[in-house]
């Protein structure tokens, strides 16, 4: 009897020591596996997080955006440009191309909003814990909202129809998201107004983060986003939207605060940009250590793809310092049989190979810049309710004095109708901003359409506003995937 | 009839205990031996024979007895009992609570099976599919590894061999087919109780952290091994839940017993070399020449501007190198073992050692393992025992890898200059417009790298396991196993500086690379086990949890840059170059496990398993799986109406459940962010998400069910066939979610597939008479499968085959060959439609179900024979298939004749119009597209393999008893004797030359055994 009891007893302790093992034991510490939620853990990991989410906007600025709205443009001839490349220079693009442009801006613009998204929702859940670095969240949290704001932007203007292209805009957009999504969420095309309205929503929720910091019109680093920069991107979003007002102002503001960058400078904050940041530099992407993707794309001593259109120089007076961005003249330390030989090529993405640390021998992409801000601000000053020409036109020179390196007095712009000034603009955006971005953009925005000049070697020289082909179609696979995805109009057959 | 012996046997021992025994019970000098004699299962024997000498008692109704026998010296016991095998024990006088074992007397294969955690089932009243090899079957077999072992042995289960791109064999297994598209397969690998590591989560089944895989299934000792049990359906396998769902092999090694200490010594020696009949057929030198050159005018080009013309370097018109004999050789292979096992009542104990040094037909590669293992039971008294099972084996390997297509290599360039030493450059012209030749580096000479690099893998695998088994009551146990399996790699790569692979641009030569893992298996399992026989009852039950925590650190560090070749340490290469890291990956899982069975009357059985099994891996929310299953037995040959003498054994059985598979990336449910310099920006630490949180992620699930029938007739033939159906659902497989969520495919439960098919296993005693024995079992298995969903029905298409719902996983994906047009010798094709292209498109590619790669049949054949006055046995095995195609990119017409070797079969192109041919015109760089592939590449995988032949000797008692040996015998053993397939010809290939990519290794050995 007491045997049993005693048999009883251990059995019973061997049966319930398992007791203890409730499901903690399952919970594994993933050391070697850095879980998202073990990153966002502390501040360094959210800064970190804010470090490659600008590398993100980096790589597909280099790599997509820039390169999308310039070989669409009407800028460049085609010298050996690859497959997708061509397809995009001829207009030839379709919702299959899924190794190319219509899969690859969604994608990596999409990585942008996700990388924005993770930090906006694990950001917040640090205040408590590190009280103290509340301003590095802060700053964090502010870049995340401008640059979830500047991928919406992006891709609405790569995947959808122009703003004004329905009077409310109430066309489709791209899809926003604002949410870390699960993978059984919806993700539907919203309007391009509702698109718009979140950018405007995330840019001022960036600019007032900034207010808090003090940061509101203070740049420390042009590299990384800034309260001048929600400002600079707000006056270009407001451009687009034809709310010519606002956009003068938001551009006036930051004409004030930074100067141009001098002429003598101008060459060099291209081709020597790690050293020469530029005055006028709002936010650029700092390549150090990078091998461009824009670099091959233009480089006349590699497998160049790209060419300027050979009537592109011609834009230019003689004496233009921007006229020196069109024509490679190889230096002395490049190869012998370069030597003697000039090239036309865009220069802008082609660092001097003499800079001797090869990691800085790159050319850091604009996102923007004051020289934009000036033509933003003549612009609304025409359209808009200023109807101001003269002042328009004033900005204008400052920028062509800039480039020739006189006084703005010295500069004669003659003109006569608002058409004039127009288009005295839109030859200025060409030859200030060509190839940073705009060109296609540029186009379609006020409804003018595709007008290559007639040295251009594209399959189409012109196509008349409004067009499909304008847009990007969503890819296949995208479409496959996505069950409440909408494909543009005019690519539903392929 | 077995019951009326039954009946026979208890009156006479109810008889026994009337007689009047007492006067010899007190007589002088006399003492008792007393115990219980019990079955396989541990139920005990009523009526067993005790004997000793002429007088003798009969056990009672708990199997037990006692018996008087002299004082003093050791006493000879023989216990018997009807339909098992009678067994001699020398027991000391006065021994009480002796535990005898009888086994049943069974011509044919084993009448237990051992499903693990304690549960054993009888094989007459077994639910399940499970196959038991046991030791004898496996002890002819090379040692190198023991999953190799299995070929052809278990039915439904292929062991798929295969030759990666470094030239090393890897093995895969698959029961049943294959059970998952992109998590791992491979069966679950149980060794004592506690789960080993077998290599990584995905279907290549690769040791992770190091450059060389190098199989942990090669560090067992196979002599160490008792049983290797294959559970194949629900009813056997939901016990072990997660990862179960491939199959589970359950490895039992050798115990000890008590008695005598016996020892047995064996020593095996042998040579192998590869088979060249085996091999791919390819040109001669000459032949070879004649082709380039045909190609090359064919090609519009003059044979003035040939590349290879003979110069003061390079005669090459003289020279005709056979690889093979250059990265080939004969191999050698040692084995000794040395085991011994014997103890008392209260210890027993197995012991052995082993040596193992095996150098490959493959140049350089060696393998030298050394293993120790001992397992020592204490009975502490009749309710507790305690085993401890501790085992080591020290592994190096060393390795030269080659690339599988060394064979390919130009006849015409030799591995030497004429001076002996290693030609490292030859003179010709690259070009395809002139003649400009230069010295160019032989990149096909890879024997510097042979002679000065180092590559070698020290690997030691410990196993400790400590089972404490304790009865507080006689039906109930409870049972605790805690395992630890460790395994240790230290990788060392060098390569010289005087080797191409050492030779770096920046001038910095010499490179080194260490790598280490550090892989844990924790595993505890508590269990009590309850039976008990109520009358015509008999019942168990299992009840349990268990605890496994997995852990796989590894580390790394190289870097170049050597100032001579004798320092090879990381420490000291140039500072600049040193880089080094570590990882880890850590799981755990935790199951409570269930199962209980019930057999009336010998006649119907039920059995239930259950496990509940959470899993680290996965998010809290998908975390826990239940995997449940059901078997019936219906024992007909044992029902009273039953009256056969033909059909001795007939038995039916249906089992139904379902298990899981885990084993998925971890970071799958959580979501990764990486911190790479992909990632940095502007020199600032970066980091993005490499992979996005998937909390939803979960178990992949298979549902199994399985039917069953077993015929024995005249007690000489046993037939078992088996039929089952497998869906696997929720399979994780990368699926793709709207872009602007992930651009990456993502793992998701998503799909479902199914394997049906049915096997077949004939064990027959052909002959069997007081001078010679044949016996023999052939199975076969067929499966089938298909996927039968997927998530949003996408498909995902490969270079030669596609997932896709409604398709077979195995089903050959590509264009179909339409010949060649005999008036241009163009090749031609059938588009999707079935018309005549002469382009080739990967658009045009077709699903051809016809052509799977699975076989229609495939199995394994065994044959035993025993001349029993000579003491000879002779074993023959073999294995095979049926149906099934594969894959070769054979021959490409000529296309990169100039750089490459191609297959004999391009001597037969066209050449002239309006005379038809097999291949097209050889032209070199020609546009045809021909080196993609098309039906034309496919071979039809039939075969039949003589894996095994064995001839051992027994040498007569009168010989051996002199040298005080209990037995002494001679075996010669011959592995891959043979390989037949239907379209063999000496000058053609087939899937003879194919099925291994560099010859099929055919070993010859000579073994001794001893006992004493």
């Amino acid at each position: 009897m007491k045997k049993t009891a005693r048999n009883i007893l251990i059995l019973a302790l061997a049966l319930l020591a398992p007791g203890r093992s409730c499901s903690s034991f399952l919970d594994v510490e993933q050391i070697g596996k850095n879980t998202i939620g073990a990153h966002f853990a502390d501040v360094d990991g959210l800064a970190s997080a804010g470090e490659g989410m600008h590398r993100l906007l980096l790589n597909f600025y280099d790599n997509r955006y820039i390169r999308y709205a310039d070989i669409a443009g009407d800028l460049l001839n085609n010298n050996s440009a690859s497959e997708g490349d061509l397809l995009l220079f001829n207009y030839r693009l379709q919702p299959s191309d899924n190794a190319s442009y219509p899969y690859f801006v969604w994608s990596s613009g999409y990585e942008i909003v996700t990388a924005a998204n993770n930090i906006l929702y694990y950001g917040p859940k640090l205040y408590d814990s590190f009280p103290e670095q509340s301003k590095t969240i802060d700053k964090v949290m502010a870049w995340a909202y401008f640059c979830r704001a500047l991928a919406h932007f992006c891709l609405c203007n790569c995947y959808a129809q122009p703003y004004c292209y329905t009077s409310d805009a109430s066309h489709l957009g791209v899809p926003v998201i604002d949410w870390v999504p699960g993978f059984d969420d919806s993700i539907p095309r919203s309007t391009v107004r509702e698109v718009y309205a979140q950018v405007l929503s995330d840019l001022n929720k960036a600019l007032s983060l900034f207010e808090s910091l003090g940061g509101a019109n203070k740049i420390d680093d042009c590299y990384h986003v800034s309260g001048p920069a929600c400002k600079a991107l707000r006056a270009r979003v407001k451009l687009y939207m034809q709310d010519w007002d606002g956009a003068t102002t938001d551009a006036a503001e930051l004409m004030a605060l930074l100067p141009l960058t001098p002429q003598a400078q101008y060459v060099d904050m291209f081709r020597r940009s790690q050293q020469v940041k530029g005055s006028e530099s709002i936010l650029r992407l700092n390549a150090y250590s990078t091998t461009l993707g824009l670099r091959s794309l233009y480089d006349p001593t590699a497998l160049y793809r790209f060419i300027p259109n050979p009537d592109v120089p011609a834009l230019y007076d003689p004496g233009d310092v921007r006229l020196q961005l069109y024509t490679y003249v190889p230096e002395s330390c490049e190869d012998a049989i370069y030597q003697g030989n000039t090239y036309p090529a865009v220069c802008k993405y082609l660092a001097w190979k003499s800079i001797s640390e090869e990691k800085s021998r790159v050319s850091d992409p604009f996102v923007l810049r004051v020289s934009e801000m000036y033509l933003i601000h003549a612009e609304g000053l025409v359209k808009g309710s200023a109807h101001d020409l003269a002042g328009a036109v004033d900005d204008l020179k400052a920028l062509v004095a800039r480039a020739l390196g006189v006084a703005v007095s010295a500069v004669s712009m003659p003109y006569a109708t608002q058409d004039d000034v127009e288009q005295l603009i839109i030859r200025e955006r060409k030859r200030e901003l060509g190839y940073e971005g705009h060109s296609l953009f540029d186009m379609i925005r006020c409804g003018r359409g595709l007008d290559r000049p007639a040295s251009c070697n594209a399959e189409v020289r012109t196509i008349a506003y409004p067009d499909h082909r304008f847009i990007l179609p969503i890819c296949q696979l995208e479409m496959t995937a996505n069950d409440v995805m909408i494909q543009n109009e005019g690519y539903e057959d392929e | 009839m077995r019951s009326l012996a039954r009946i026979l046997c208890l009156s006479v021992c109810l008889t026994a205990l009337w007689l009047p025994g007492g006067q010899r019970a007190f007589a002088q000098g006399m003492a008792s031996i007393s115990g219980v004699v019990v079955d396989e299962e541990g139920q005990p024997l009523v009526a067993a024979g005790v004997l000793f000498g002429k007088d003798g008692v009969v056990s009672d109704l708990d199997g037990k007895f006692s018996i008087k026998v002299p004082a003093g010296k050791l006493v000879t016991l023989t216990f018997s009992y009807l339909g098992y095998q009678a067994r001699e024990l020398s027991v000391a006088p006065g021994t009480s609570g002796l535990r005898v074992e009888l086994k049943p007397d069974s011509q044919l294969e084993a009448a237990v099976i051992n499903a693990g955690y304690g549960v054993i089932q009888k094989r007459e009243n077994l639910t399940g599919s499970a196959y038991q090899i046991t030791s004898d079957r496996l002890a002819d077999q090379p040692a190198t590894r023991i999953d190799n072992l299995l070929a052809g042995q278990v039915p439904g289960l292929r062991v798929l061999e295969s030759t990666n791109s470094t030239g090393r064999t890897t093995l895969n297994l698959r029961v049943r087919g294959d059970g998952s598209i992109s998590a791992s397969s491979e069966p679950l690998w149980i060794i004592d109780g506690v789960p080993v590591y077998t290599g990584g989560i995905t279907g290549s089944n690769m040791v992770g952290g190091v450059q060389y895989s190098v199989s942990p299934l090669s560090l067992v000792n196979p002599d160490d091994i008792e049983s290797i049990t294959i559970l194949k359906d629900a009813s056997t396998t939901a016990l072990y839940g997660a990862d179960g769902a491939n199959g589970v092999v359950l490895v039992t090694t050798k115990g000890g017993r008590s008695g005598k200490i016996t020892m047995n010594a064996s020593v095996k020696y042998g040579f192998s070399a590869i088979d060249r009949s085996t091999t791919v057929r390819r040109p001669d030198a000459a032949s070879w020449m004649a082709l380039a050159k045909e190609a090359w005018v064919n090609a519009g080009k003059s044979l003035a501007i040939f590349p290879y013309q003979d110069n003061e370097y390079n005669t090459y018109s003289q020279t005709d190198t056979d690889w093979y004999k250059v990265y080939t050789g004969v191999g050698q292979s040692l084995q000794a073992n040395f085991s011994a096992h014997g103890g008392s009542d209260r210890m027993r104990n197995y012991f052995s050692a082993s040596w193992y040094d095996n150098s490959t037909v493959y140049t350089g590669n060696t393998q030298k393992r050394f293993s120790l293992r001992d397992k020592v039971t204490l009975a502490f008294s009749d309710r507790l025992e305690v085993t401890a099972n501790l085992s080591g084996s020290y592994s190096v390997n060393n390795i030269f890898s080659i690339s599988s297509s060394f064979d390919e290599y130009l006849p015409i360039f030799s591995p030497y200059a004429d001076d002996g030493g290693f030609r490292m450059y030859n003179w010709y012209s690259k070009s395809d417009d002139a003649y400009l030749p230069q010295f160019y580096v032989n990149t096909q000479n890879n024997l510097p790298e042979r002679k000065y690099n180092d590559n070698y893998q020290n690997t030691l695998s410990t196993d400790a396991d400590l089972v404490v088994e304790w009865k507080p009551w006689r039906d109930l146990s409870v049972t605790s196993t805690t395992g630890a399996s460790l395994m240790n790699i230290y990788e060392a790569m060098y390569s010289s500086r005087l080797t191409r692979s050492g030779q770096y641009t920046d001038g910095r030569n010499g490179s080194s690379h260490r790598a280490g893992v550090f892989s844990t298996v924790l595993n505890e399992n508590l269990r009590a086990n309850y039976k008990h026989v109520f009358n015509r009852l008999r019942v168990s039950a299992m009840g349990g949890v268990e605890w496994k925590d997995s852990q796989y650190p590894t580390l790394y560090a190289s870097g170049h840059g050597f100032v001579n070749d004798h320092i090879k340490e990381v420490n000291y290469a140039d500072a600049s170059t040193r880089e080094g890291g570590s990882n880890n990956s850590h799981t755990r899982s935790l199951s409570y496990i269930g199962h209980a069975s019930a057999t009336w009357d010998n006649r119907y059985t039920l059995t239930l398993s259950a496990r509940r099994q959470g899993y680290s891996s996965f998010s809290e929310f998908a975390r826990w799986g239940t995997f449940s299953s059901a078997g019936l037995s219906w024992n007909i040959a044992r029902e009273h109406f039953f009256h056969s003498n033909v059909i001795s054994a007939l038995n039916m059985k249906v089992s139904y459940g379902n298990n899981g598979n885990s084993r998925v990336d971890t970071s799958a449910a959580y979501g990764a962010y990486t911190l790479t310099e992909a990632n940095y920006y502007g020199g600032q630490p970066g980091a993005n998400q490499s992979s996005p949180a998937n909390p939803g992620l979960s178990w992949e699930k298979t549902d199994i069910a399985n039917l069953g029938v077993n015929i024995g007739l005249w007690k000489r033939i046993n037939l078992s066939l088996e039929g089952y159906y497998r869906k696997t659902h929720d399979i994780l497989y990368g699926g793709r979610v709207s872009s602007a969520i992930t651009s990456d495919k993502v793992t998701r439960n998503i799909g479902e597939m199914r394997n049906s098919g049915f096997e077949f296993d004939l064990e027959t005693v052909n002959i069997d008479n007081s001078s010679f024995q044949w016996r023999t079992e052939i199975n076969g298995a067929h499966n089938e499968n298909m996927i039968t969903k997927l998530y949003k029905d996408a498909y995902t298409g490969y270079f030669t085959y596609i997932v896709q719902a409604g398709a077979s996983k195995n089903a050959w994906w590509l264009v179909r060959w339409a010949g060649v047009d005999p008036t241009t010798g163009a090749p031609m094709w059938y588009d999707k439609d079935g018309n005549l292209t002469y382009s080739f498109s990967y658009d045009n590619r077709v699903l051809l179900p016809q052509y799977s790669k699975e076989p229609t049949l495939s199995g394994g054949m065994s044959n035993d024979f025993r001349f029993k006055r000579l003491g000879l046995s002779v074993r023959v095995m073999l294995d095979y298939q049926i149906g099934g195609w594969d894959l070769f990119y054979l021959v490409n017409d000529g296309y990169d004749i100039i750089t490459d070797n191609t297959a004999v079969e391009a001597l037969e192109h066209w050449t002239t119009p309006g005379v038809s041919a097999d291949n097209p015109a050889f032209v070199y760089k020609h546009n045809y597209h021909t080196s993609l592939g098309s039906t034309r590449n496919l071979y039809r995988t039939t075969y039949v393999q003589v894996r095994n032949v064995s001839v051992t000797y027994d040498l007569p008692k009168k010989w051996v008893k002199p040298l005080h040996l209990a037995s002494c015998s001679l075996s010669l053993l011959a592995d891959n004797l043979y390989l037949w397939t239907p379209a063999q010809r000496s000058d053609r290939n087939s899937y003879k030359t194919l099925k291994y990519s560099s010859g099929m290794t055919r070993t010859l050995s000579g073994r001794i055994s001893l006992q004493f």
